[in-house]
């Protein structure tokens, strides 16, 4: 007796499962590397940060900068000691870069006194240019309009 | 005696290990190594070589046109960085101080205009050299603009290669005038160093690519005579071929700007046969799917009977329809997003894709990046 030839219901159904399965391992090793690699946005909040910190501590005259960072991104100054990077928007926030569990800061020079002169205090890094002007040791930060 | 000399020739044979064995170990140590060294490249928080950008950029490429739409290459990060330049005669200092204050900085040299404009051309082409040359997909639109139902996922994405800032003091003193830069003029007419074709024809030479030395604005007061001035040129004592680039006069570098930004954008928005392309696959699938779930010939017996009933569907239509135009707006929508950022350079339909890729010399403030660019890409 011949077997029968052609391809099952079972089998079609063992055909979707494998390669839904696939495509789930496919996924979730793309995931992985994303882990592993980083978040990209927070690494490019933390190079504004370094960029404007280092400006605010070497700050001899009034000065602007452009700020190229990613949207939902903020500078704030945590303690008047440190400036400090978040993120808040709607999704797509690293976990640790939320305002209140923020780790992303740094120091201020002691002896210098920053302060935001903006609405909530927070400055936006998306495409902003940042004007730092300098009243002896009082340095304030605002948004160029 | 027999115990001992068995038991001698089992340790012997202990002891032997088969030269497969030892290939294989071989094998996958090296192969190891090479992955750590490639992870240890990738994952390196010292991103300051332009290979560990051109890596990422051709793994984010590849995953691009591994999947569907694309979608692949927003699981790639790009690990570029902008490059920080100042461009001085001086013999001591031209840090460029005022533009990049305590950063590491890559300084140049220059003693005539005509080695600014090369130094320029060379960055450009580094720039365009390292994302990839146009020719892969690194910038993706969004799942909403992919199904046509929304217009808030095409975006412009940009990379900015290299910041280039002059040392303006010193540049003076040398008689050096940078309004008589002209980057343009000068990629049109010289030769890729060690190459028998000019910067001109090697960035717009087959690929869907083109670029611009300025602003939206200068793009309307484009000028015959010019073209008639570079129909004239020569390229070493050849007559040069004009290749598809849309021209612009290059702007002059005021004292205001100071800086000038060497930046690679991409834009695309997938067309209408795309849409329903993807919709149809995506309906097609999950009715796959649903038809293998446990109650699924019920489902469908209800929904025979519903739709045999002429209200039902009529309205079934006309939702279809509905969603149809209302796709339809939306990828009409998106064409004219992605066309106003492309109308200076070449807007192509690849793959059903319309958009393009390009290469912009732009002043670096706020008002040009804003132009331009939707999302940055690049490290600062």
């Amino acid at each position: 007796m011949k077997d029968k030839k052609g391809i099952t219901k079972e089998e079609i159904l063992r055909i979707i499962i494998a390669v839904i399965s696939i495509l789930i391992l496919v996924y979730l090793a793309f995931k992985l590397y994303r882990i592993i690699s980083g978040s990209k946005e927070k690494e490019q909040a933390e190079a504004i940060l370094k960029q404007v910190g280092e400006r605010i501590n070497t700050l001899k005259a009034n000065d602007s900068i452009l700020l190229t960072g990613p949207k939902g991104w903020f500078l704030y100054m945590k303690d008047e000691t440190k400036l400090c990077v978040f993120c808040e928007k709607t999704s797509g926030c690293p976990k640790e870069s939320l305002k209140d569990k923020t780790i992303s800061c740094i120091s201020i020079n002691p002896g210098l006194s920053v302060k935001i002169q903006e609405t909530n205090k927070n400055i936006p890094i998306y495409i902003t240019t940042l004007k730092l002007e300098k009243e002896n040791e009082k340095i304030f930060l605002s948004i160029k309009k | 005696m027999e115990k001992r000399s068995e038991k001698r020739t089992k340790n012997k044979k202990k002891g032997d290990i088969s030269a497969a064995v030892i290939v294989s170990i071989l094998l996958l140590i090296v192969g190891f190594g090479i992955l750590l060294t490639f992870i240890l490249r990738i994952y390196s928080s010292d991103i300051v070589d332009r290979e560990v950008c051109k890596e990422s950029v051709v793994l984010r490429g590849i995953s691009g046109g591994a999947t569907p739409s694309g979608l692949g290459a927003n699981f790639v990060n790009l690990r570029c960085k902008t490059q920080k330049i100042c461009v001085t005669s001086g013999l001591i200092g031209g840090k460029c101080e005022e533009n990049f204050p305590q950063q590491t900085v890559l300084k140049k040299k220059v003693k005539s205009e005509s080695a600014i404009e090369k130094l320029i051309a060379d960055e450009i082409l580094a720039c365009w050299d390292m994302m990839g040359q146009g020719r892969l997909t690194l910038f993706t639109p969004g799942w909403k603009a992919q199904f046509g139902i929304g217009t808030s996922d095409v975006y412009s994405s940009c990379v900015i290669c290299s910041r280039i800032a002059f040392d303006e003091e010193t540049l003076k003193s040398k008689g050096i005038n940078l309004s008589k830069v002209d980057v343009y003029k000068y990629m049109l007419t010289h030769k890729v160093p060690g190459k028998d074709f000019s910067y001109a024809q090697y960035i717009a030479g087959g690929s869907p690519a083109g670029v611009s030395v300025m602003g939206k604005e200068k793009m309307k007061e484009l000028s015959n005579s010019f073209k008639e001035d570079i129909e004239k040129q020569q390229i070493e004592g050849k007559n040069i071929e004009l290749v598809d680039i849309t021209e612009v006069e290059q702007q002059p570098l005021t004292k205001k700007s100071g800086e000038i930004a060497v930046i690679f954008m991409e834009i695309s928005t997938p067309s209408g046969k795309n849409v329903i392309e993807n919709t149809l696959v995506a309906i097609g699938g999950g009715a796959a799917i649903v038809s293998f779930l446990p109650g699924s010939g019920l489902v469908l017996k209800v929904a025979s009977k519903a739709l045999a009933n002429p209200y039902v569907a009529f309205a079934v239509a006309v939702g279809v329809v509905g969603f149809v135009g209302y796709q339809t707006w939306n990828v009409y929508q998106n064409y004219n997003t992605a066309f106003s950022y492309c109308s200076d350079t070449k807007f192509e339909n690849e793959e059903g894709y319309y958009g393009c890729r390009a290469l912009r010399v732009i002043v670096y403030d706020e008002e040009s990046i804003k132009q331009f660019c939707n999302i940055i890409e690049s490290i600062s």
